[in-house]
């Protein structure tokens, strides 16, 4: 074993000043979860407020306007502040770790990257102190709603300003999540011996660059309209909302996989571990993860279909096939689990909850990419569930499960299985116990977005199920806190890796790793040389 | 060729196709452009990449080992920096000031210059 150096430098401050003045990779991943799980606890409390409104008809716990903030603020933090960023964060933390570098490319530009997108957020919330309050155009800001006639408040400018930011900030960072493992792979890390992980990332990272850009513009564009007199949505002034629909949504459907590749690469790795066994179908994995990716950039209007303003037919059939890739990821899955031992501990749980919830999400997904179906449930719960079952049954259920894998390298310390154990248990339950029945309220016709419904409509037992079930979410988030304060308390020296039969590299340096990540880098001569080093037994049997 | 290449390359001939296909069938113009300017993007990446691509060093050759480069220098990286935290409290100042302030986008403009000034200080 032989040590990679890098040059000697004046070791960091201690204390607050230290996370300020940060450029190392490790240190901003921390910054980026831990700002993203507080984003997540606010985007809670405001689902909570939300689920309060519809337990039965005609409550009046917040009137129109403020359900009509809340909601937008729900779904801003959870789709730019929360999901997306979690997995930067994670990628910030393991890719130079899974590479064998010391290093991201470029740290100033990555701590850059994370004060923008904390600035950001905290001005889109920063609309709730202005005259009008926050942004209430929902998180797409569709024109007109978004115009300077229907929403003329500076919170909605500030919303607009604060997502321009963390854009800014995710195309940042996505030059370093590309350049990085192309770089900065140590000797022996050739590009087919990559981790799963970073290969999503590859791919997140090109999804950013080419979709991101577009949602800048259309911010422009919208900002242009509400205070330079353009009339780019106005079709009083010769212009046309649908066009705002377009750009928007050739970001807006790429995030959903920004916001879901991350963490397709996050279950192959547990699922890998805590079944013993190497991934089944590397290289499938690696052509899918471009596959979704690539054609998630052709399949924007089928968010539009109801405009009558697209060919239908050529985003139908394009959002079918991202069916296939995807299934080529499930079917992967459960072939490295067959005859595998598989080990129930928390991760592989909450790995095994999300199969289970995306596979509802996708198929769904299947379902809205038929035109007729779609017209038929557009705007409808129907879509809630569905898109709930994608990113909140699958992402965050994955980011759970990334919480407890990584928890043990980033901090030196393992949380508690049992309280694991109940928190993947209210999750799952509560998730399904709120969002299942929106499938039904969507098909019985419910609205989205309704701040209330009358009494006679019917809905209101399937409401009350769908907040119950929010408040078994809201319980199991707080035994999440709950295990994290008990754990840290109890610290126990951990070995380089805890799970026993860990693949990639960054289970082959101490936990948490040194500064630099490496003491010195085992040979890497196959697929998963943490496990090599480990277990040098079975190393011969490892995918070279 | 290297993966690396490979994938950029790819990915512009992914984009410039789709592009095509899509004015075929649609004859719609925001959806092309934006499908071309994906294609143009890559384009452009793949041929910065051709270009950069000899003067790496690690380069991640599968058949080397991290024994080959003990002890070599592999770059200076920076474990702090005041620069990035100001560059994007300027950076939003900047935005926001545009919009709702003009003055506080003067002041905005200013300081972003003196950070850039310093953070291009720090790495020399």
């Amino acid at each position: 074993m032989s040590a990679i150096t890098a040059p000697p430098r004046e070791l960091a401050k201690e204390g607050l000043v230290a996370w300020l003045v940060t450029t190392d990779h490790k240190k901003i991943g921390i910054l980026y979860m831990l700002t993203s799980l507080a984003f997540f606890l606010i985007a809670g409390f405001l689902a909570d407020v939300i689920r309060l409104q519809l337990a039965a008809p005609q409550q009046t716990i917040v009137g129109p306007h403020e359900f009509n903030q809340v909601f937008t603020l729900h779904g801003t933090a959870m789709i730019f502040l929360f999901v997306a960023p979690f997995g930067f964060g994670l990628a910030n933390y393991l890719i130079p770790l899974q590479i064998g570098a010391p290093e991201m490319a470029f740290p100033r530009l990555n701590a850059y990257s994370f004060w923008l997108f904390l600035i950001g957020g905290l001005t889109v919330f920063s609309g709730i102190v202005t005259q009008g309050g926050a942004a209430d155009a929902g998180w797409t800001a569709f024109a007109p709603l978004s115009d300077v006639r229907v929403s003329s408040g500076a919170g909605q400018d500030l919303w607009i300003l604060g997502l321009t930011l963390t854009s800014i900030s995710g195309i940042m960072t996505a030059i370093n999540f590309l350049v990085t493992p192309i770089v900065f792979r140590a000797p022996g890390m050739g590009m087919w011996r990559l981790p799963i992980f970073t290969w999503e990332m590859i791919a997140t990272a090109l999804l950013i660059l080419m979709a991101f850009p577009p949602l800048a513009t259309a911010f422009a564009m919208l900002l242009l309209d509400r205070h330079a007199g353009a009339r780019f949505f106005d079709p009083g002034g010769g212009g046309d909302p649908v066009l705002y629909q377009h750009v928007f949504w050739f970001f807006g459907h790429p995030e959903v996989y920004v916001m879901i590749l991350p963490f397709f690469g996050v279950i192959t790795e547990v699922v890998s571990v805590f079944s013993r066994k190497p991934v089944f179908g590397y290289t499938g994995l690696v052509l899918s993860a471009f596959g979704i990716a690539g054609l998630s950039m052709g399949v924007w209007a089928h968010h539009m279909f109801t405009t009558g303003a697209v060919a239908n037919p050529f985003f139908s059939a394009l959002s079918f096939l991202i069916a296939v890739p995807t299934g080529i990821k499930f079917f992967n899955w459960i072939a490295t689990m067959w005859r595998g031992a598989i080990s129930y501990e928390t991760p592989m749980l909450f790995a095994i909850g999300f199969m289970l919830n995306f596979l509802i999400g996708g198929i769904t997904g299947v379902m809205v990419a038929s035109p007729p179906l779609d017209y038929h449930v557009e705007d409808s719960y129907f879509l809630v569930a569905h898109f709930h079952y994608t990113l909140g049954g699958g992402s965050m259920f994955a980011i759970f499960a990334a919480l407890y894998f990584w928890f043990p390298k980033i901090w030196g310390v393992k949380l508690g299985e049992g309280l694991g154990r109940l928190h993947f248990a209210l999750m799952f339950v509560g998730f399904n116990l709120a969002f299942f029945p929106m499938f039904f309220l969507g098909i019985m016709g419910m609205p989205r977005r309704v701040y209330t419904y009358p009494a006679q409509a019917g809905w209101g037992q399937l409401n009350l199920a769908s907040s119950v079930g929010v408040a078994l979410i809201t319980i199991g988030t707080a035994v999440l806190v709950w295990n994290v304060i008990v754990s840290m308390r109890k610290k126990v020296p951990l070995p380089d890796d805890p799970w026993g039969a860990a693949n990639s590299l960054e289970w082959a340096t101490s936990s948490p790793p040194p500064e630099f990540n490496f003491r010195a880098l085992p040979p890497i001569r196959s697929k998963r040389p943490a496990f090599d080093l480990h277990h040098p037994e079975f190393a011969k049997d490892s995918p070279k | 060729m290297t993966i690396s290449l490979r994938m950029f390359l790819s990915s512009t001939t992914f984009g410039l196709v789709v592009a095509a296909v899509y004015w075929l069938t649609t004859r719609e113009n925001v959806g092309t452009i934006l499908l071309g300017l994906f294609g143009a993007g890559f384009a452009f990446v793949s041929g910065y990449v051709r270009v950069i691509q000899p003067k790496t060093r690690l380069d991640g050759d599968a058949q080397r080992a991290p024994a080959e480069l003990a002890g070599e220098t592999i770059g200076v990286f920076s474990l702090e920096s005041p620069w990035p935290i100001v560059l994007a409290c300027c950076t939003a100042a900047l935005l926001i000031g545009i919009v709702l302030h003009p003055m506080l986008a003067v002041f905005a403009i200013v300081a972003l210059f003196v950070t850039l000034w310093q953070l291009v200080r720090e790495s020399v």
